[in-house]
């Protein structure tokens, strides 16, 4: 019997990270700063990576991979990435000198760009990768440019967004830190964007100068999500935003939510639980007791990936230790 | 033949203080008692040598609480956190305690710092302070390393070269661990090649390094390597 791929969305504190684990093949979509997706390729015995996808060129989706390609343990097969002409930062800087750290060890491939060009190409045994932006000739304009209405585009709205097709089906997509300007050049490429799992952009945070709820209720309306998963820190930037989830809710009323650590605006004081809804793997949250659905494990299989049963855990500790749990709130 | 703390059924009973402050030793010796170990204070005579001070308490305690300034009243001419590293070799659970820890952090502690697996100011080192601590010890000498201990290969990028309390530091950006905080080591933990070709601001280098650590206080480095320059074609430019 084949084992069902896995995605693993990891409790990274502010930052996105997320890992494919399919039967003999791991792909790595964007890597948060922080030792915690070391920590979890460790645990699961990882030695091996085929691909690694960064979104964009931000540090809380690029700091883990400065500290991924320095490591020896683990063989990287591929890296996909952007260059960022606007990221003349001293981090950017970093990551070029690690990149030649690992290509004089000898293992990686560099591909310097990820468009919807690469789609197919870095697809694991039963998982189909698409590459749903940006385009080719967005990306010729690249961050500090303008798309082809003139739109000024800046590394959120360059975001590649990815995603994960099981036989035939878009289970997930991963669209990094879209903003308003991205999203409106995917949709004009793009028609259908169902998929059953939205990892929502920029941490549910404010999606550039857009009106976050409409920008929330748009992007929901197009994918329709049964799940919305948010990744962020409990201690930066209290999000998710109320209005997102306002949107989102008004888009996907029954779409259930989980995010990796619990928001302040949830929780003001962190509640005393054992935690045991928490999967085994490492998160961030974990040791200072700030995790929410902590490190999210979800098993794919195509059409029946969502099972809400699974999280029954969660929404157990969400409505008995959680006092203004935003997710129940606005549904009431 | 004294019991080794990386064997299953070590037990903590008896526990040294070393202390050249006789006050704060008994201060330390009140909150060991109350954490259910007898203790065994050594606060006077001298010690020359590392080894002659652990010599006098192997065998005798299973744990120890150790000041990281000894000099002071002359109890020792080496610092704690050197004696407290030396017992980690020894497999001897060992907390060092300081009272000057944002100067001691980044110089004299992080020499040695790979070995201390816990630092307490004056404030934390009460009973449960202490209780626990000699249990994350004893979890760590059994081979329990905590995510926050463990050492992984990391890139860091020298911001600043300066002195401080005579001695030459180096003050540091690890962009695995976050980098927006400069971290500071001293100098002569570089080996000397390295500090010869690449002491220089904006240097980089890999060194294993616990970037699972929430504190800066807590971070250590060795094994430095030099980071060779990126490749001007690599298209990242």
């Amino acid at each position: 019997m084949t084992t069902l791929p896995e995605l693993i969305i990891l409790d990274v504190g502010h930052g996105g990270c997320a890992i494919l684990k399919d039967t003999n093949e791991v792909v790595i979509i964007d890597c948060a700063p922080g030792s915690t997706l070391i920590e979890t390729l460790e645990h699961l015995k990882i030695r091996e990576i085929s691909s690694i996808l960064i979104s964009h060129a931000d540090y809380d989706h690029i700091g883990g991979l400065i500290a991924l390609l320095s490591s020896e343990e683990i063989k990287i097969h591929n890296l996909f990435l952007n260059p960022n002409i606007l990221k003349e930062t001293e981090v950017w800087e970093d990551l070029r000198f690690v990149v030649r750290d690992a290509r004089k060890r000898g293992f990686i491939r560099v591909h310097t760009v990820l468009t919807t060009e690469q789609t197919g190409q870095v697809d694991t045994k039963q998982v189909k990768i698409e590459i749903l932006a940006p385009s080719p000739e967005l990306a010729m304009s690249g961050a500090g440019g303008k798309d082809l209405q003139k739109r000024r585009l800046d590394s959120n709205s360059m975001s590649a967004v990815i995603g994960l097709v099981h036989n035939s089906h878009r289970v997930a997509i991963l669209p990094g830190d879209i903003d308003e300007v991205g999203f409106n050049n995917l949709t004009d490429d793009h028609i259908d964007l169902s998929a059953d799992i939205l990892v929502f952009p920029h941490h549910g945070g404010k999606p550039g100068k857009a009106d976050g709820e409409a920008f929330a209720y748009t992007l929901c309306k197009l994918i329709k999500p049964k799940l919305v998963l948010f990744s962020f820190a409990r201690n930066r930037l209290k999000n998710p935003r109320e209005e997102i989830i306002k949107g989102i809710r008004s888009a996907a009323p029954n779409a259930y939510f989980v995010c990796t650590q619990l928001s302040s605006r949830c929780a003001d004081q962190l509640p005393s639980a054992n935690f045991d809804h928490l999967s085994k793997l490492p998160a961030k949250g974990y040791g200072s007791k700030s995790c929410c659905g902590g490190t999210i494990v979800i098993s794919i299989n195509e059409k029946n990936t969502i099972d809400i049963l699974s999280f029954k855990g969660h929404s157990l500790f969400v409505r008995n230790k959680v006092p203004t749990p935003l997710c129940l709130k606005i549904l009431t | 033949m004294p019991l080794l703390s990386n064997t299953a059924n070590y037990e903590i009973r008896k526990v040294a203080i070393i202390d050249d402050d006789k006050s704060e030793a008994e201060m330390a010796e009140l909150e060991v008692e109350s954490a259910g170990f007898e203790p065994f204070v050594i606060s006077k005579g001298h010690f020359n040598r590392i080894e002659d001070l652990a010599k006098m308490i192997l065998g005798k305690v299973q744990g120890v609480v150790c000041d990281h300034r000894l000099s002071h009243s002359g109890l020792a001419n080496f610092p704690g956190a050197k004696l407290v590293a030396h017992l980690y070799d020894l497999k001897v659970p060992a907390i060092l305690i300081t009272q000057y820890a944002d100067i001691d952090d980044g110089v004299s502690i992080r020499n040695w710092r790979d070995k201390i697996p816990v630092l307490l100011s004056r404030d934390e080192a009460d009973a449960s302070g202490i209780a626990q601590g000699l249990e994350h010890c004893l979890h760590e000498l059994q081979g329990h390393i905590p995510d926050t201990r463990k050492p992984h290969r990391a890139l860091l990028r020298i911001v600043d070269i300066g002195t401080e309390s005579g001695e030459k530091v180096i003050d540091v950006i690890i962009p695995g661990w976050n980098p927006h905080r400069a971290v500071r080591f001293p100098a002569v933990l570089l080996p000397k090649p390295i500090r010869k070709s690449h002491m220089k601001e904006g240097a980089r280098l890999f060194a294993k390094i616990n970037i699972g650590a929430e504190k800066a206080s807590e971070l250590y480095f060795k094994d430095f390597e030099i980071a060779m320059e990126p490749d001007v074609d690599d298209d990242l430019a």
